[in-house]
């Protein structure tokens, strides 16, 4: 996000704007430090629900979309994309100049969910989001359980689960390697119980009836 | 399975969507209109 941030200030332009869309189904608190490090002067909002993962297919963060001024997506970049990446930053930059961003890359998700399901996990999502505010954790966890339950190969919720259960892993630095083992050990478990596939597809007599 | 839920990809138009602002307030893509846009999703986890 600092890096983000510079790059605002040197770019920010009367027809550019950069939006930065934080996905957490906990509640924005968690987001507040991060914006306030970066000194962000651009318009940070807050995805609780899972609205705009659920509109653009993707399934995990950090991601950089971008739009003309039409309303038209001309680039997408699902997972990975960075202010440190020369590639990422270059298509933005061609993106401002008025150029063609260039070719996005692959982005071929394992699965689509349903209509149904869609709007089951978001309600799931939501519906976690109320209980956890008024503290009751574990019937919020639950929640979140039963719509990753729905959308396995989702890490974005998958990985909100672990910050509010292990909080210690992520705040205040991101312990990869247990995230590594613990995603192999959860998928394991997940197919040993024919919730999903070994590809994290979720099988289909788990869609609600 | 019923109908798949429809995904905006590249050269669709992004469904317009608003979203509570960190800070207070709503803000609205339909706002940001006829500006490039380059949204960045996060996670503070």
């Amino acid at each position: 996000m600092p890096g983000w941030q510079r790059f605002y200030a040197a770019h920010h332009a009367s027809d550019f704007e950069f939006v930065a869309v934080a996905l957490e189904h906990a509640g924005a608190e968690a987001a507040r430090p991060y914006a306030a490090r970066a000194g962000a002067t651009f318009p940070v909002v807050v995805d609780e629900h899972g609205l705009t993962s659920g509109l653009l297919g993707f399934k995990v963060v950090p991601n950089g979309v971008l739009v003309d001024q039409d309303g038209i997506i001309r680039y997408a970049k699902y997972g990975g994309f960075s202010i440190d990446r020369a590639e990422d930053v270059a298509a933005v930059e061609r993106f401002i100049r008025g150029d063609d961003p260039g070719p996005s890359p692959d982005h071929a998700p394992l699965y689509a969910l349903g209509s149904l399901e869609q709007e089951v996990v978001a309600t799931r999502l939501r519906l976690g989001r109320l209980l956890d505010a008024v503290g009751r954790r574990e019937e919020a966890l639950a929640e979140w359980q039963a719509a990753l339950r729905l959308d396995p190969g989702n890490l974005v919720i998958r990985k909100q689960i672990w910050a509010v259960r292990y909080p210690e892993r992520f705040y205040p630095a991101i312990n990869w390697t247990w995230q590594k083992e613990q995603l192999a050990c959860e998928r394991a478990a997940e197919v040993a119980a024919g919730i999903c596939d070994p590809d994290g597809c979720p099988l289909p007599h788990h869609v609600p009836r | 399975m019923t109908a798949t839920a429809p995904i905006a990809r590249v050269g669709d138009r992004l469904p317009d969507f608003a979203l509570p602002l960190l800070d207070g307030g709503t803000l609205a893509l339909d706002d940001r209109r006829g500006k490039r846009l380059l949204l960045f999703f996060w996670g503070s986890w």
